[in-house]
């Protein structure tokens, strides 16, 4: 519009036209743009997120991978664990191999031996953690396989039966290690110890919000000290690799379950959409085509009527049909087969027109000439009037692909639940219905039916939106 | 067009046109032509307790008009073509409204520009059903987007009980599916419909000093009047015939129950997806019936609006 200047009255341009306004309300118009285009992929972007989601994460919002994770259990684990003066605890462990089961005998003063199990840890020590030493004293023992009564090695005295002696001070531990995890307060500091695998960075998560790293003493035993300013709970905070935290937020496993379902084939539901949807595609433009073309190019009786006639009938909504296309289906037995989805929707009359307006454009001298030359009906069909008419008929397969694709009701009505038949739309509200919390997995499904679709029309955009406007000069 | 007919035929002719036009004409008679007739007749007759389940459409009883009288009485077909009324409200205006923002927005040459028409225009190609499951998860009241963004904003008590739990809401959320999945067609129509304005127009418009607004309202969508038209005709079609995005929002439950005049209906029982339930239950008469009430709904509001939205010049 401002390309031509006008001469007569140069004024200056108005206000809106200036270049930096310009440029605001550009760069304001794609902003609002990509906005709006994240609101409508929003489903896209969602489905996909969630196909690749750990199974049972589908419902906490979070997406991108946490490096530092709180660990979940203990959490929040109190500080006065041990309290001082209130009881006392002993830790001991042995380094066996090859053996299946050991306990300590715990004897305290006079009494009977008690049995503790023990664990075995992933580094080969057998630990147990015995709480029951309410006196200051008390002897004790392994028993190895419930059988073999081996004293404790490390102990540096033992009596006559084998069994060491361990004083425990009431408030403290005695231990020739620490347990697995023991937070404590004692003065005005507390400290926590954590059993754990090598290789690790724990922090201890104060209620402040302070960080404070557990430093490793002894191989797989971390320490942190700190101040806790009076409270009496923390939080333990593991540091953990990228590839670690990505895992453990996204997955393929939800496709290979999916695609490995002997009750849910998704990939057989993607065949049989995929058989549907190109079988009737392909028929409706063969047809369509060969009808555009008796049509534009054929005189025969009652041409123009029956076409007014068939134009009409596109006024009736779809509904109207479905009952008796219903009936019919039933009758030829046609119930949970391919012909049965396929065939009631070929005669697209949508695509008789849009060919016949294609072969109406073809000039006649075109026809004329091949007659002269001697060429029968079919041979003008398959070199004149198919390679000319190419391009809309790629629309039409597109536009009848894509409505087959996601035919939902008729396929919902055609099928009483035959999986060898079953398309995808379907598949998927049987998948839905028996496995309902399965969001991951429902989502990998959806992806199915929705990525190749969306593959499709970016490879071919320029075909479906032809088509689109094809439609909408007819109106 | 009178010419041509007076002009000899021959049936050779119509020989020679049979081939090619006989696989389409036979599908259209046996799937199209035929049902239409044989709808309007079930559409008299009923499935009985005494209909043979084998063969439900062999041994259905004559009613007359019983079906039809039927219809009207039912409170719970009146109520769905309430709810569908609204559906169409819902569905149609803000559509159309985002339609045309995005088309106005994008009617420009810049970097980038055919990359979000395509963007936009995509969610057209998706299936409605799965676009609707997905959709059940961002509503979802356990850490959807939706309800994340619901108790940012403080509605906690929407937020807790789900969207597509409150009658008054399950219709606008789906809308908003609908909106958003449809906005991408209306703007291809409308970037069409732009690009034949003639440029003079508008340039005799600045001569005459008009400003953006003035432009908007008085040249531009009075030329897309055609394309409104054709926008609100296919919405109305379509929400008369809405079924797998029901199906799928609602769960197949057709939402929450509410009493309406002490009677319990479904806050989103629309005709569609009641014609589906009244198919599914195999009264196949009644059904054929309300395919025929909604067509002739159809057919008037499609009238009423081609008479207020065609150009009158």
């Amino acid at each position: 519009m401002d390309s031509r200047p006008d001469i007569k009255n140069p004024s200056p341009p108005p206000l809106s036209q200036t270049p930096a306004l310009i440029a605001i309300r550009d760069s304001a118009i794609y902003a609002v743009l990509v906005l709006l285009l994240l609101f409508v992929l929003l489903p896209l972007v969602w489905m996909i997120l969630t196909a690749f989601k750990v199974r049972g994460t589908a419902f906490r919002f979070e997406f991108l991978p946490k490096t530092e994770l709180v660990v979940p259990v203990p959490e929040d684990t109190p500080l006065d664990l041990i309290d001082p003066g209130q009881g006392a605890w002993a830790h001991v462990e042995l380094e066996r191999s090859g053996v299946t089961s050991v306990a300590t005998l715990v004897k305290n003063t006079d009494g009977e031996p008690a049995k503790h199990q023990m664990h075995l840890t992933l580094d080969g020590l057998w630990i147990a953690d015995i709480p029951a030493a309410q006196e200051g004293a008390f002897t004790y023992k392994f028993l190895v396989n419930d059988e073999e009564e081996v004293p404790d090695p490390a102990a540096e005295m033992i009596d006559d039966e084998g069994f060491a002696t361990m004083t425990v001070t009431p408030g403290e531990v005695a231990t020739q290690g620490p347990p697995e995890l023991l937070g404590w307060r004692s003065g005005g500091e507390a400290t926590v110890i954590l059993r754990t695998e090598p290789d690790q960075q724990w922090f201890v998560a104060t209620p402040q919000a302070e960080r404070v790293q557990l430093v490793q003493q002894t191989p797989g035993f971390y320490e942190a000290r700190f101040d806790p300013k009076g409270a009496t709970e923390y939080r333990l905070v593991r540091k953990r690799p990228f590839a670690e935290a990505l895992g453990s937020l996204y997955t393929i496993d939800n496709f290979r379950i999916i695609l490995n379902n002997p009750d849910f084939n998704f990939a057989r539901y993607f065949m049989n959409s995929l058989i549907v949807a190109t079988s009737a595609a392909l028929l409706t433009v063969l047809i369509c085509t060969m009808a555009g073309y008796a049509f534009a190019a054929k005189k025969f009786h009652y041409r123009d009527e029956l076409f007014g006639l068939l134009l009409a009938s596109m006024l009736v909504p779809g509904m109207i049909y479905m009952v008796p296309q219903f009936s019919i289906t039933l009758k030829l037995g046609w119930l949970n087969s391919f012909q049965g989805m396929i065939v009631p929707h070929l005669a697209n009359v949508f695509g008789l027109f849009l060919l016949r307006q294609y072969v109406v454009q073809i000039p006649k001298d075109l026809f004329n000439a091949a007659e002269i030359d001697g060429a029968n009906n079919a041979q003008v069909f398959s070199k004149i009037v198919i390679p000319v008419c190419l391009p809309i008929m790629v629309t039409l397969f597109l536009l009848v692909f894509v409505g087959q694709w996601s035919n939902f009701l008729w396929q919902l009505i055609v099928n009483t639940g035959d999986p060898a038949t079953m398309t995808l739309p379907v598949g998927l509200q049987q998948f839905k219905g028996q496995n309902a919390t399965e969001w991951e997995r429902i989502m990998a499904g959806a992806c199915f039916s929705i990525l190749p679709i969306a593959a499709l029309f970016m490879a071919l955009q320029k075909y479906f939106m032809s088509g689109l406007t094809a439609g909408a000069v007819k109106e | 067009m009178a010419r041509k007919h007076r002009e000899h035929i021959s049936i050779r002719q119509d020989l020679e046109a049979a081939p090619f036009l006989l696989p389409f004409m036979a599908v259209f008679v046996v799937f199209i032509g035929y049902p239409l007739f044989y709808s309007l007749f079930i559409s008299l007759y009923r499935v009985t307790i005494y209909s043979d389940f084998y063969d439900l459409f062999g041994t259905m009883e004559f009613v007359g008009l019983g079906n039809y009288v039927r219809i009207f009485q039912d409170p719970v077909f009146l109520w769905s073509i309430f709810l569908t009324m609204v559906y169409a409200l819902l569905m149609i205006a803000p559509g159309i409204a985002m339609s045309l923002a995005l088309a106005l927005m994008l009617n420009r040459k810049r970097r980038g520009f055919a990359l979000l028409r395509s963007g936009f225009f995509l969610p057209n190609v998706f299936d409605i059903y799965v676009v609707g499951v997905i959709w059940l998860l961002i509503y979802n009241p356990k850490g959807g987007l939706f309800s994340v963004l619901l108790h940012w904003a403080g509605v906690h008590g929407l937020a807790d009980s789900g969207v597509l739990n409150n009658p008054w809401l399950v219709l606008p959320a789906i809308a908003l599916v609908m909106v958003l999945k449809n906005a991408g067609f209306g703007m291809i129509l409308f970037l069409t419909s732009l690009n034949n304005i003639s440029s003079s127009i508008f340039e005799a418009a600045d001569v005459d000093g008009a400003n953006p607004w003035q432009k908007l309202v008085h040249i531009t969508i009075p030329m897309l009047k055609p394309t409104i038209l054709f926008l609100s005709i296919t919405g109305l079609v379509g929400s008369l015939n809405a079924f797998a995005e029901i199906y799928a929002l609602t769960d197949d439950t057709g939402g929450t129950s509410v009493r309406v005049l002490d009677t319990t209906l479904q806050s989103g029982r629309i005709s569609g997806y009641h014609l589906f339930k009244v198919f599914n239950e195999s009264m196949y008469g009644e059904a054929a019936a309300i395919s025929f009430v909604l067509l002739g709904i159809a057919i008037v509001v499609a009238f009423i609006n081609f008479k207020v939205l065609s150009p009158k010049d």
